[in-house]
C-alpha cells in the first residue's frame, strides 16, 4: 500500500514537462489591468526622478552640440568689403605721389581706356512694303 | 529650468561671439582705404588736357542728327503699321492709297536714319584715324558710298506708286542691307581698334622712355619687361579683332553673320591689358623712382 502511494506521489514525465504539450501549459499573461508592471514603475518616485534627470542631461547635450557648431561658424552679418577693385587685380599706388607730368599722362590714358561708347546700329524693319 | 537653460546658453554662446566682433569691424575700417585710393586714381582726364579733336564735336553733332532721324522713323513706322492694318480690314482704294503714302514715308525716314547713322560712324572714324589710316580710309569710302546709296533710294521711293514697285524695292533693299550691316560692324570695330591702338602706342612710348630714365632704379627698369609682354598681348588681341572682321567681309551672302560680338570680346581683352599696364606703370613710378 505504501509502495503504491509512493508511486502515485512520484511525478515522472508529467504532461507539464512535455514539450509537445507545453503550449497548453505555458503561463498566460495576466489579463488584469490593475497589475501592469510598466505603469506601476512610472508611479515610482525614484523612476520619476531618474526620468527628469535624463531629460535634463539630454537637453544639455543638445545645447552643447548647438553651441559648438555656432562657435565654429563665422559671423555672417558683418559686411566685409574686398581689398581689391574689380577692374584691377592689384591695388594701385596713389597718383598724387607721381610727378605732375606722369600724373597727366597716365590720367589721359586711363580716360581713354574708359571710353567705350558704341553707337549701335538702329533697329529697323527690312520688310516694309512686303 | 528655463532660467537655467538661458544662463547656460549665455555662458556658452555669449563670450566667443562678442569677442570676435570688434576684430572684424576693425578689419572693415582699414580695408576700404585701399579701395578708395585705387578708385580715386580712376578719375577722368585732368583739366589741363590737350585741346579736343575737332572731329569729336562734329561726331556729336551727327550723332544727335541720327538720333533725331531715328525718332522720326519710329513715328512714321507706327503710322505705316496702322495704315496697313486699316487697308487689310477695309480693302478700299482710299485705304490702299493711304497705305502706299505711309509706306513711302516709312521708307524715306528709314533711309534717312541709316544714312545719318553711317555718316556719324564715318566721322567717328576720323577721331583716331592716325592709328590705322589705310583701313580706316577704306571703310570711310564704303560708308560714303552707302550714304549716297540711301540718298538715291529716297529719290526712287518718291516715284513708287503701287504695291508691286514697293515690293520690288523692298527686295532690293534686303540684299543691300546685308552689305550695310557688314560695313556698320566693321566700322564699329575699326573705331575702337584705332582708339585702343592709339593708347597702346602711347603706353609703349612711356615704357621705352622709362627704360632709359635715370631717375628709375634698376629694379624698376627690370619690372618694365612685364609691361612689354602685356603690350604685346594687347596688340595680339587687337590684331585678332581685325582678323575676325577680315574673315567676315567677303561678298554678301543671303544672311548677315554678326561677327561684331567676337571682335568686341578681343577689343575688351586688349583694353584690360592696357588698364593693367597703366596701373603697373603707376606703381613702378611710385616705388622705384629715385626722385621721390
Amino acid at each position: 500500500m505504501t509502495r503504491v502511494s509512493e508511486l502515485d506521489n512520484q511525478i515522472i514525465d508529467t504532461h507539464q514537462d512535455n514539450p509537445l504539450t507545453s503550449s497548453l501549459s505555458s503561463p498566460q499573461p495576466s489579463t488584469n489591468p490593475t497589475i501592469n508592471p510598466f505603469k506601476a514603475k512610472l508611479k515610482d518616485p525614484k523612476f520619476k526622478l531618474l526620468f527628469i534627470l535624463s531629460l535634463i542631461l539630454g537637453i544639455l547635450l543638445i545645447l552643447a552640440i548647438i553651441a559648438s557648431v555656432m562657435r565654429k561658424k563665422p559671423t555672417p552679418t558683418i559686411y566685409q568689403p574686398r581689398p581689391t577693385s574689380t577692374l584691377s587685380p592689384t591695388p594701385t599706388a596713389n597718383q598724387s605721389q607721381l610727378s605732375p607730368i606722369w600724373q597727366q599722362r597716365l590720367q589721359l590714358r586711363q580716360a581713354e581706356t574708359q571710353m567705350n561708347e558704341d553707337l549701335l546700329p538702329p533697329e529697323i524693319d527690312t520688310e516694309i512694303g512686303k | 529650468m528655463l532660467l537655467f537653460v538661458l544662463t547656460f546658453l549665455q555662458t556658452i554662446l555669449g563670450h566667443p561671439i562678442f569677442a570676435q566682433t570688434p576684430a572684424t569691424s576693425a578689419a572693415t575700417v582699414t580695408i576700404p582705404t585701399i579701395s578708395i585710393t585705387s578708385s580715386s586714381s580712376a578719375t577722368p582726364a585732368p583739366s589741363n588736357t590737350p585741346t579736343p579733336n575737332p572731329a569729336i564735336a562734329l561726331y556729336n553733332q551727327y550723332k544727335n542728327d541720327y538720333l533725331f532721324n531715328r525718332d522720326q522713323y519710329a513715328q512714321s513706322y507706327l503710322d505705316y503699321t496702322q495704315k496697313k492694318q486699316i487697308y487689310t480690314k477695309y480693302n478700299t482704294v482710299t485705304t490702299q492709297n493711304d497705305k502706299i503714302d505711309a509706306t513711302k514715308q516709312a521708307l524715306i525716314t528709314r533711309n534717312n536714319t541709316l544714312k545719318t547713322y553711317l555718316r556719324a560712324l564715318r566721322v567717328k572714324l576720323d577721331i583716331y584715324k592716325t592709328s590705322d589710316p589705310t583701313n580706316t580710309n577704306k571703310l570711310q569710302i564704303e560708308l560714303s558710298k552707302l550714304e549716297n546709296y540711301f540718298d538715291e533710294q529716297n529719290t526712287i521711293v518718291t516715284t513708287l506708286n503701287n504695291d508691286a514697285d514697293i515690293q520690288n524695292n523692298a527686295t532690293d533693299f534686303r540684299i543691300q542691307y546685308i552689305h550695310v550691316q557688314q560695313i556698320e560692324a566693321a566700322s564699329l570695330v575699326q573705331s575702337e581698334y584705332n582708339l585702343r591702338l592709339s593708347t597702346l602706342n602711347e603706353l609703349k612710348s612711356y615704357i621705352t622712355q622709362l627704360q632709359t630714365d635715370s631717375t628709375l632704379t634698376t629694379e624698376g627698369k627690370q619690372s618694365l619687361s612685364n609691361e612689354i609682354i602685356k603690350a604685346d598681348n594687347a596688340l595680339t588681341n587687337l590684331n585678332n579683332a581685325q582678323d575676325i572682321v577680315n574673315q567676315n567681309m567677303g561678298p554678301s551672302t543671303y544672311q548677315f553673320s554678326d561677327f561684331y560680338p567676337d571682335a568686341k570680346a578681343k577689343l575688351v581683352t586688349a583694353n584690360q591689358y592696357e588698364i593693367d599696364i597703366i596701373n603697373d606703370l603707376q606703381n613702378i613710378l611710385v616705388r622705384y623712382s629715385n626722385s621721390q
